[in-house]
């Protein structure tokens, strides 16, 4: 009741140090309050992705496990299952000839999926953040990612593995004015690094593609 | 209403012998040629774009700033020196090259950017953006430790610092110039810059950096320049 009263009292006059304590304590509060919030990361890029097409009609799957993913911090929140969602929208689209969405519910293995050839879909995304200083010790951001592609039966045809990550030690004061927008950006070059990574890995393997031509076979055949 | 005079009878003769003749000189049926590689070639060299891009990318780099900083004085310096062409920055060659010059993925070697840029789909990309050069540029600043020496000291009356230091400095940059209307002949360019930071205190240390930086980037700019304007076609681009 005291304190309160004291910090309530405008008549009474303070010393010196208590006052620049108190002006001290309300920018910190302010500058917490104006970091709190989500990370904002493009979801999306201009420029459709360069990709050596796979000719065949897939569609498009996002575990609710990669959809759902979040990392939280006590500045900030970062979504990235929907930034990660969005840019492998984007990439599946430029890797096959056709694609459509696949069902949410009632869940594609158990629907009939005989209209495309396969479904590929973003299991995993896991991503991690930890802050560092403006003393020297870096932020780390890690992003892992998890896709397979299956045949319109739900057998596993090939799964992929990417990881990316990203330290970055801050200049000093580069990431006081907003701590979300510093993160972010380290943030979207990690999920960029990633999603590219697991793009090429596709785009190389031979699996694939000789899966891609048995099933231009099969449509071919009478 | 129903006749028709001369004049319209002889214009429709005119037109039905038109279509007779391009009939038999198969124009109506025979789809125009698809270009030929010379006429691609042509497309390349009439395109009026210079790509910037850092590569190698270093991913430990802070935060690409170096690379941000060479960037924006190279893009300056070669809007001056050969203002026929139009720059695109290295996020913008970045974005229009994903996801193929990523940290991860990028190429490895001159050897790899090569066999990239051979890439049918790489090409038709960078043609359809106006790319005719591509400048892959790289460096980094190297610092030594501070020598001499500054002495501080407080009591009572006062606090100040006395002395003197200094570092020397060296900023390294290489660029591969690609010309994409001749890929197979990459052009090396390189600058650098030494200099020294001094650092003299009397009462307050006062350190005054060295700008190897933009010394080596005005350098580069120069060489890059000069090369782009040696070629023979774009002393003719106005």
């Amino acid at each position: 009741m005291r304190v309160r009263k004291r910090i309530g009292s405008r008549a009474r006059p303070r010393s010196g140090r208590r006052g620049l304590a108190y002006w001290l304590v309300l920018i910190q509060v302010m500058s917490v309050a104006s970091c709190t919030g989500t990370v904002e990361v493009p979801d999306s890029q201009e420029a459709v992705p360069l990709f050596r097409q796979i000719d065949a009609k897939v569609a498009k799957s996002f575990a609710t496990k990669a959809r759902l993913t979040e990392v939280e911090t006590a500045l900030f929140r970062a979504e990235v299952g929907a930034i990660s969602v969005g840019r492998f929208d984007q990439a599946f689209d430029a890797m096959f000839t056709e694609t459509t969405v696949a069902p949410n519910w009632p869940p594609w293995q158990r629907v009939d999926m005989n209209h495309v050839d396969g479904i590929v879909q973003l299991e995993e995304a896991i991503a991690d953040i930890e802050l560092g200083n403006d003393a020297g010790i870096p932020d780390l951001v890690q992003v892992t990612y998890k896709a397979c592609l299956y045949d319109n039966r739900a057998n596993v045809v090939q799964c992929w593995d990417s990881s990316a990550s990203q330290a970055h030690k801050r200049n000093v004061g580069e990431c006081l004015t907003d701590m979300s927008v510093c993160i972010g950006r380290q943030l979207e070059i990690t999920v960029r690094d990633a999603v590219a990574r697991m793009m090429v890995q596709i785009e190389n393997d031979p699996v694939i593609r000789t899966w891609a031509s048995q099933q231009a076979t099969r449509e071919a055949r009478p | 209403m129903g006749k028709s005079t001369g004049h319209e009878r002889s214009k429709t003769v005119n037109i039905e012998r038109a279509i007779i003749v391009l009939f038999l000189t198969g124009s109506l049926v025979v789809p125009p040629p698809a270009a030929t590689s010379a006429e691609k070639d042509t497309e390349i060299q009439a395109a009026q774009n210079i790509g910037l891009l850092w590569w190698p990318a270093d991913p430990a780099q802070s935060m690409y700033s170096f690379s941000k900083d060479i960037d924006r004085c190279l893009t300056q310096h070669l809007l001056k020196a050969v203002p026929q062409f139009t720059l695109l920055r290295h996020e913008t060659v970045q974005d229009m090259l994903y996801p193929l010059m990523e940290p991860g993925t990028q190429p490895e070697n001159e050897h790899d950017f090569a066999a990239l840029l051979r890439r049918k789909d790489v090409r038709l990309r960078l043609a359809d953006k106006g790319v005719r050069f591509l400048v892959a540029f790289s460096g980094s600043t190297r610092s030594e430790d501070w020598q001499g020496g500054i002495f501080c000291g407080g009591g009572y009356g006062g606090a100040g610092c006395l002395g003197f230091s200094w570092a020397d400095k060296e900023t390294a940059l290489d660029a591969v110039l690609w010309d994409l209307a001749d890929i197979d002949r990459p052009e090396l360019a390189q600058a650098s810059e030494s200099g020294t930071s001094i650092m003299p205190a009397f009462l307050l240390p006062i350190p005054i950096p060295a700008s190897t930086q933009a010394g080596a980037c005005r350098e580069l700019g120069q060489r890059i320049s000069t090369i782009i304007k040696e070629k023979p076609d774009v002393q003719n681009i106005n």
